[in-house]
């Protein structure tokens, strides 16, 4: 009898220890949760209900309008020009990035451990680690149609100057260069630590098989950075959807609309215009649009991604 | 079938040497099997003939062919890596066919010959699946049929054997000697396993620190050594060597498995005391201690610890080696020196 008490007790004193071990990791991750649920979980909640909302930023009592600002959003003519752009600037810039930095991290993983590869790696990298702002500054000066450093260059060379920021057909591509230049190093570090990763054998064997190189890229090295390559679209797709700093001080959205992508138009909508229900509509689009793009992108990943 | 030679090779990293003015006869249809300690040099050798180095130095030649300037997908060759160096991303079809491709040898003949090498290894079955999925020793059929699917003059295999387990590896070393007879095809093996070398090679390549020491078959590396290193690396427990006590600093040299376990005749015999005993079951390795240190000995005589006797070791089993390590010829003068103080038959 004592015999079982003891048994039951040694039974009921671990039940206690795990739960007591379950209570601390929760507690461990209750500061991160509420962090999370004040600025992320929250806000998301707030700004699709507040998306049915009308009313203006100083508006006490917002009155409901159900779904009236998606059908403002969805009549009013700068909408779909929106969406266009940063559609496009979403595929130059992610295209770009990715067959650049590609290129790139090839090239240098090629060349490891030699002083060129040390001073270009370097020099790919730094505008990364600038913050937006100064680049855009630093740009908005460059480009300057009439007394900008790479028109005098053109000039001087004979060339007709470029219109960059200052005509709607080329001001979103520049603006999509300028993010690419500065977005590169990144990903190009990225990708070289996953060229790292290939063994030196695979490659060997590859060579034993007489394979040619283009056929080595395209059948061994680039299904070997299949995995962060999905990373990195995944990341960069996002990062472009979100584009703000640039556009807002190179172009204020323009000119004509050209540049004006969703965060921009949001930001507008809700700062400029003071209507912040049609910009938390706006918001909610965006969100929505990520979500469909990254799942879809996962899908494909699913078929040509290869984790080891 | 295709026979390989080395002429003058050299090869240096830098400055460090590795190896040095090495010549190296690879006889056509051999199964050759270069084998030292590691650091040797022989996977630098294996890789050079493959391409896969550069020679700092001299000339390799394929049937007569200089090959040095020749890439190694061109060398008529196929190498199976220690860790198989499989492509993680293709399926094991792929992986077998990924050559053939790019020889542009046309469909039928790849299936062909698919077919007919996944039956030799058994790897029928697992054609769809990925490298990943499969278990050590079926890499190492993938790699091999990798290789044997090329239909290369020769075979360079880069110790194949050592990320199986002992059961495997020695299943595999059955496989491989069944290979070469029915190819006929010129193997050159890699390894440090002095096992290895010897059940499976028809010609052996002992290397040491970027030189050959002996290249001969296995049964004259293990009954003819020409030094006290060749002497010694074949064999377990390692040959005998007793020195400082003979004349000219010569040393006397005899295989455990020599030395009797009782007086002989036309012979010596030493006063041996029984140390320890390691229990094989056939055989028993005894240390014995004597006068001139310990030795070795390997016999089915079942004998306790502690027991003294006279062990004997004919004259007929002895290897002599001089001051510089290598073998010298067992001449009337240096017996009777040898009987003179180690003692001579029972009398």
């Amino acid at each position: 009898m004592s015999k079982k008490n003891k048994h039951l007790e040694i039974q009921s004193v671990a039940g206690s220890n795990e739960k007591r071990e379950k209570l601390i990791g929760y507690l461990m991750a209750l500061p991160a949760v509420v962090l999370l649920i004040a600025f992320t979980v929250y806000p998301l909640f707030y700004l699709f209900y507040r998306s049915l909302y009308g009313g203006s930023i100083i508006t006490r009592e917002p009155k409901f309008v159900g779904i009236d600002n998606y059908v403002a959003l969805v009549e009013s003519r700068d909408f779909g020009q929106v969406l266009r752009n940063t559609a496009v600037y979403t595929i130059i810039t992610v295209g770009l990035t990715m067959v650049l930095a590609i290129i790139i991290a090839v090239w240098l993983n090629g060349k490891r451990n030699s002083k060129l590869n040390n001073i270009a790696q370097t020099f790919i990298f730094t505008p990364h680690i600038i913050s937006m702002v100064s680049v855009s500054t630093l740009f908005l000066w460059l480009m300057d149609s009439k007394n900008g450093f790479i028109n005098s260059v053109l000039v001087a060379l004979g060339f007709e100057p470029y219109t960059f920021l200052s005509s709607p057909d080329t001001a979103l591509l520049s603006v999509s260069l300028v993010s690419v230049w500065k977005g590169l190093g990144y990903y190009v570090l990225l990708i070289m630590a996953a060229l790292q990763n290939i063994p030196t054998s695979v490659y060997e064997a590859a060579e034993m098989d007489d394979t040619p190189p283009l056929r080595t890229f395209f059948k061994i090295t680039l299904p070997m950075i299949s995995p962060t390559i999905l990373f990195i679209s995944v990341v960069a797709v996002i990062a472009s959807f979100r584009v703000f700093d640039s556009i807002n001080i190179m172009t204020g959205g323009g000119p004509l609309n050209s540049t004006n992508t969703l965060v921009y138009y949001i930001y507008d909508f809700a700062y400029t215009y003071g209507k912040p229900g049609q910009a938390c509509a706006a918001g909610i689009v965006l969100l929505v649009f990520v979500c469909i793009v990254t799942y879809v992108q996962f899908l494909v990943g699913k078929k040509r991604v290869h984790y080891q | 079938m295709s026979s390989i030679s080395l002429k003058n090779v050299t090869k240096a990293y830098g400055d460090v040497v590795v190896i040095e003015d090495l010549d190296l006869e690879i006889k056509s249809g051999s199964f050759t099997v270069l084998v030292g300690p590691s650091g040797c040099g022989k996977s630098t050798t294996l890789r050079m003939i493959t391409g896969l180095e550069k020679v700092t130095k001299g000339d390799i030649f394929i049937d007569g062919v200089r090959v040095n300037d020749i890439a190694p997908g061109k060398r008529d060759i196929s190498m199976v890596f220690q860790n198989y160096a499989l492509y993680p991303t293709m399926t094991v079809r792929d992986n077998i066919e990924f050559g053939l491709i790019n020889q542009k040898i046309p469909k039928e003949e790849r299936n062909r010959r698919i077919n007919e090498v996944c039956n030799i290894v058994g790897l029928t079955e697992y054609l769809h699946r990925m490298p990943a999925n499969l278990s050590g020793g079926q890499r190492q059929r993938v790699a091999l049929a990798r290789s044997m699917v090329k239909e290369p003059k020769v075979f360079m295999m880069d110790e194949p054997l050592s990320n199986l387990d002992a059961k495997l590896r020695a299943a595999m070393r059955v496989e491989l000697i069944n290979m070469h007879k029915k190819m006929g095809t010129t193997f050159v093996y890699v390894t440090h396993d002095q096992v290895e070398a010897m059940s499976m090679a028809t010609d052996i390549v002992l290397m040491d620190e970027g030189k050959i020491i002996q290249q001969s078959s296995p049964s004259e590396l293990y009954h003819n050594p020409n030094c006290i290193y060749t002497a010694q690396f074949v064999g377990s427990p390692q040959t005998n060597v007793i020195d400082g006590h003979l004349s000219n600093e010569v040393k006397l040299g005899f295989r455990p498995e020599r030395v009797r376990m009782y007086e002989i005749e036309n012979g010596i015999n030493i006063l041996a005391k029984i140390a320890t005993r390691e229990m094989l079951g056939a055989e028993i390795i005894y240390s014995l201690e004597t006068q001139y240190g310990t030795i070795m000995a390997k016999s089915d005589k079942d004998l306790p610890t502690d027991t003294e006797l006279k062990v004997g070791v004919e004259y007929s089993h002895m290897y002599l080696f001089g001051a510089d390590t290598y073998r010298i010829p067992f001449t009337e003068e240096l017996k009777a020196n040898i009987t003179d103080v180690f003692g001579g038959d029972k009398s």
